[in-house]
């Protein structure tokens, strides 16, 4: 009579490898959530209203900045592969006292504007954005990406770390009954076999 | 923590064992979609392009291959998949952080294929999913897997993609997006490797192959086993049918028709919302299909939209250039005839192999496709600059010139060949075949003929110099960047009194000048000699077509100062631009005297503009104006207009009308069948958009407030090439004292009329209506347009007529295959595998 065979237990550990990939995460959170934060504050607390686009600075370390405001000029000057320029979108816009502001758009573009002066139909290029009621110049382009994406990236990242390495630290010392595997029957064709 | 080998596992294991895949999903698209852009800042031609792309194919025939079947014959304390998932991870993270700090073509080109033979080596993670994941779960675990791949690619093309260009400031540092993109993949792969190394545990296979002996000739006989040999040939005509332009038609969208890469991320994530959906509905009756009858018919589908979306694009289309919308169209059946021949196609494949032998058959599998891709890509890149070659404009010097009557290729080509030619270069003489003519158009519309016409000389010298005065522009940008940084430096540092670092830095800053003004000088020599060959062909072009050339000032047709009435229409409050702007297209839909709408800033107000012929009741034209416009703005915005005066407001005020000859036509007349479709359906919602949008666009970008408040455009009558422009002309408006061609015409045009407009003021107009018309893409008659060395163009579409191709061979293929197993030479093992099992 065959005696049942045992189950190997298993104990994962690794207890340092499991912390320091929770710390990894924490500190991905807090490259990323501090910029996060203060666009999600203008999000939910700021003031919103709409910008339109007055002109596009075209800067270059060494360089005197160049200035453009009409669409025609600007596409002769945009650039094919020299990505040492940055070009940066004015906007305009009114608060809700009437003051008037000009600011520019936080991200700029590299071989180009992200947006054009005007768009297809003519007029100003026109974006939703929230301004901060204590100060005005704080402004968020809710739909422009490239102002929230990357730190929304980092932040994602950092709690998938701090989640995955908290399951990892949660099993790490509790023991695991590994499966038994019955043996094949070996290599099916005559090339195999040895 | 994860076991493999378990007879069941729980749904949050199936989760977090796919977690991995979701970032190397992330991980492959970005390295499928940005390295091109990564690539092209330092090479341009398409053959090289698809050359350095299909490297890692050359190399993954012999990693993918031997790295999965060694990982069935090993076993160490880590296991026997997960020393080469984490090697490969490993190296991954490294090449992804190193990939957008790469400073030349060369290290890029290192680090790519560094980083795809590591993506190889991980390749085992596909059958250690298959073991964490157990047979019956398998099939929710790859339904699970293919909405996190789609939800990675709608993310990445979405949100990400077009990111590529933009810089973000973390902490006051720039990270441009490319930068962004590549440590983004690279932080999300090394979390997983983190979670692949301490939370898989691999259990101990008890299987035979273990202990197998390594060796080429095991290698070999496993690969080449008669069983699936038939079965390559499938493979082989699977893999000619499905290539596609690959990672050309990124370019495609992008260099040819213009689009952003933030454009062609919403076009595929919209596509790839809809394949949400209809992979669903595909997988309800893919299995109820003859398999090998549905495949081919399929292929022969997809070889027919291939040709129908060239011939659209090439023959429907007036410029060549599909809508989003017509994007989409053509992409989204393209993509549910793949979808359907995918579902077909992997059953179909397994119907003929048997279990023990579809490990090797990956393996083999790999080796055909890879092989087979590798020939398509890099066919196909050749195809294009051959086509390039023979139909495109070559590269070298051009001079861009507009006729003062259309004429057609004939004429063009009998000037051409009629004249005497000189090399720009040597003045040696040519032969008028090294001439080349084409139709140009800023729009891009071809049409049989017209008067915008671009000569070129295909120079190979000029081509050469070209090349190197953009190497030298690569070497010289660097320099100048870095010796400015160091001014800046020393700058910063004599303010702080550290003169002692200052001086090491401007000494620092003078080392490199040397350098710069060697590179500077050697430049501009080249600059020099491209601009004197550009400059001797424009004076060749321009004396050989001298008797066609425009006559600069017939540019300006008619021009004649006139009255215009500007009627006060009180509103409820404020109108939104873009409302009154719409509003303005219906008026002008209903009212052809209409100038122009604007409103009063920060007034309930707005100001409506009329053509005031000589001689006609301004009060009755006034009544007739605002009753005409009261009726259009109740019928389209009821809310919009307050109780009006009975008598109308308005005044009397200087304008010029002006008619401008353009090479372009300024309405779109040809609407394409898709677009005529999507307005269709549209004008359930709004009325059909005007033909002369872009005269719209032209108009309001004119408008300048104290010197011409009002402006209107409409085409010509009587000449299809040509615009007319209303404008007000305000007392305040800026002059222009340029004394030339236009101002004379002007000047003579406007002479004799009666009117109180200025003719600088008027000058000063038409310069600024140049420009507007320009960035609409209608061009001013002008003689001579543009001149310079001009590089060549590639026309991306056509790798679809190379891909028609493989497509018919792929097809032959699967009809040969049909013939062998009816006559028995080919069985369906796996089906008889099936059967036979109790």
């Amino acid at each position: 009579m065959s005696t049942p065979l045992a189950h190997e237990i298993y104990i994962p550990g690794y207890v340092p490898q499991k912390v320091l990939m929770i710390l990894f995460g924490v500190l991905l959170l807090g490259l990323g959530f501090p910029d996060l934060a203060a666009s999600l504050k203008l999000l939910i607390f700021g003031i919103p209203s709409s910008a339109q686009a007055v002109r596009v600075v075209k800067v270059r370390t060494g360089l005197p900045d160049a200035v453009f405001l009409d669409d025609v000029q600007l596409r002769k000057n945009v650039e094919g592969r020299d990505r040492s320029y940055l070009f940066w979108n004015v906007f305009a816009f009114q608060t809700s006292t009437g003051k008037s502001l000009e600011v520019r758009m936080p991200t700029p573009g590299l071989l180009k504007p992200l947006y054009s002066i005007n768009d297809t139909d003519g007029l100003p290029t026109t974006l939703p954005i929230r301004y901060d009621p204590t100060n005005a110049e704080t402004v968020l382009f809710p739909t422009v990406f490239s102002t929230w994406i990357f730190p929304s990236l980092l932040t994602l990242i950092g709690l998938l770390g701090i989640g995955c390495g908290s399951v990892l630290l949660y099993w790490a010392r509790r023991p695991i009954e590994m499966p038994i595997v019955p043996p094949d029957t070996g290599p099916s064709t005559t090339q195999g076999k040895h | 923590m994860i076991v493999t080998c378990k007879k069941k596992v729980p749904f949050l294991w199936m989760l977090f064992a796919l977690l991995p895949w979701s970032a190397l999903t992330f991980s492959q698209i970005v390295t499928g979609n940005a390295v091109i852009f990564s690539l092209k800042r330092f090479v341009e031609n398409p053959a090289a392009l698809t050359f350095i792309l299909t490297l890692p194919s050359f190399l993954a025939l012999f990693t993918v291959t031997i790295t999965n079947f060694v990982s069935d014959r090993i076993w160490t304390r880590f296991g026997r998949r997960k020393p080469f998932v984490i090697s490969g991870l490993s190296g991954m993270v490294v090449c992804l952080f190193l990939m957008p700090l790469m400073p030349n073509f060369w290290s890029l080109v290192a680090v790519y294929v560094v980083l795809t033979m590591f993506m190889d080596l991980k390749s085992p993670i596909e059958p250690l999913k298959q073991e964490i994941v157990p047979p019956p779960q398998r099939g929710r675990a790859t339904g699970l897997m293919a909405w996190i791949n789609q939800a990675a690619l709608l993310g990445f093309m979405f949100f990400i993609f077009g990111r590529f260009d933009d810089v973000h400031f973390m902490a006051g540092v720039p990270i441009s997006g490319e930068t962004g993109i590549y440590w983004s993949a690279a932080l999300l792969s090394l979390t997983m490797l983190w979670l692949v190394m301490l939370g898989t545990k691999e259990t101990k296979p008890n299987s035979s192959l273990t202990s197998q002996r390594l060796s080429a000739r095991t290698f070999l006989g496993g690969l080449l086993d008669r069983e699936l040999l038939p079965v390559y040939i499938l493979i082989f005509g699977s893999a000619v049918v499905g290539s596609g332009l690959g990672p050309l038609s990124n370019l495609l969208y992008t260099d040819q028709w213009s689009y952003t890469k933030q454009d062609m991320g919403t076009n595929i994530a919209v596509g790839g919302v809809i394949n949400l959906f209809i992979i669903v509905l595909l997988s309800l009756f893919a299995d109820r299909l003859n398999r090998l009858r549905a495949y081919q018919v399929l292929i022969v589908m997809a070889i027919t939209m291939k040709a129908a979306y060239f011939a659209y694009v090439q023959f429907v289309l007036p410029d060549h250039r599909p809508t989003l919308v017509e994007i989409i169209f053509f992409g989204e059946i393209t993509a549910i005839i793949g979808l359907l021949m995918s579902m077909v196609y992997t059953p179909l494949i397994y119907d003929y192999v048997v279990r023990n032998k579809m490990g090797t058959y990956v393996a083999g599998a790999q080796l055909v496709t890879r092989a087979t891709q590798i020939i398509t890509v890099n066919g196909m890149g050749l195809f294009i600059t051959a086509y390039a070659a023979f139909f495109l404009p070559p590269a070298g010097e051009m001079t861009r010139v507009v006729l003062q009557n259309p004429a057609d290729t004939a004429v063009i080509n009998a000037v051409i060949s009629s004249a005497r030619w000189v090399a720009p270069g040597e003045a040696t003489p040519l032969e008028s075949g090294a001439i080349h003519a084409s139709l140009w158009n800023a729009d891009g519309t071809v049409e049989g003929t017209g008067r915008g016409w671009e000569v070129r000389y295909k120079d190979k010298d000029s081509e050469k110099m070209a090349a190197k005065k953009h190497d030298l522009s690569r070497q010289l940008d660097p320099l100048m960047v870095q010796q400015k940084d160091f001014s800046d430096r020393a700058e910063i540092a004599r303010g702080t009194g550290d003169e002692i670092l200052a001086d090491r830095l401007a000494a620092d800053r003078k080392v490199l000048q040397p350098r710069i003004d060697e590179l500077g000088a050697q430049i501009a020599k080249l600059q020099g000699e491209l601009d004197r060959r550009s400059g001797a062909f424009r004076s060749q072009v321009s004396a050989v077509f001298a008797p066609l050339l425009a006559v600069e000032g017939t540019q300006i047709l008619s021009a004649s100062p006139a009255e215009i009435l500007l009627l006060e229409i009180p509103t409820r409050q404020p109108p939104a631009r873009r409302r009154l702007e719409r509003l303005l297209v219906h008026a002008r839909a209903a009212m052809p005297d209409l100038v122009d709408l604007v409103a009063k800033p920060g007034k309930s107000q707005i100001e409506l503009s009329l053509k005031a012929p000589s001689g006609t009741d301004p009060a009755a034209l006034a009544a007739a104006g605002q009753a005409e416009f009261l009726k259009v703005a109740a019928g389209w915005f009821p809310d919009l207009v307050a109780s009006h005066p009975s008598s109308p407001i308005y005044r009397l005020e200087p304008a010029v009308v002006m008619k401008i000859g353009l090479v372009e036509r300024p309405v779109i007349e040809r609407v394409s069948p898709v677009t005529t479709v999507v307005n269709r359906l549209l004008a359930f919602f709004d009325a059909d958009p005007p033909n002369d949008l872009k005269l719209l666009a032209a108009a309001r970008s004119l408008r300048l407030s104290g010197e011409t408040g009002h402006v209107g455009a409409r085409p010509a009558d009587g000449e299809e090439h040509a615009v007319e422009m209303t404008a007000l002309i305000e007392p305040g408006a800026k002059g222009s004292g340029l004394q030339d061609a236009v101002s004379m015409r002007l000047e003579s045009l406007c002479a004799g009329a009666n009117g109180g407009v200025a003719v600088p003021s008027v000058r000063a107009f038409y310069d600024r209506a140049v420009t507007a018309l320009a960035s609409q893409n209608l061009t001013v008659r002008t003689p001579v347009i543009a001149a310079g060395y001009a590089t060549s163009k590639y026309n991306y579409m056509a790798g679809y007529l190379w891909l028609i191709g493989p497509g018919v061979i792929g097809f032959g293929i699967t009809v040969l295959f049909s013939r062998l197993e009816r006559r028995g030479f080919i069985r369906k093992l796996g089906v008889e595998e099936a059967a036979a099992t109790l």
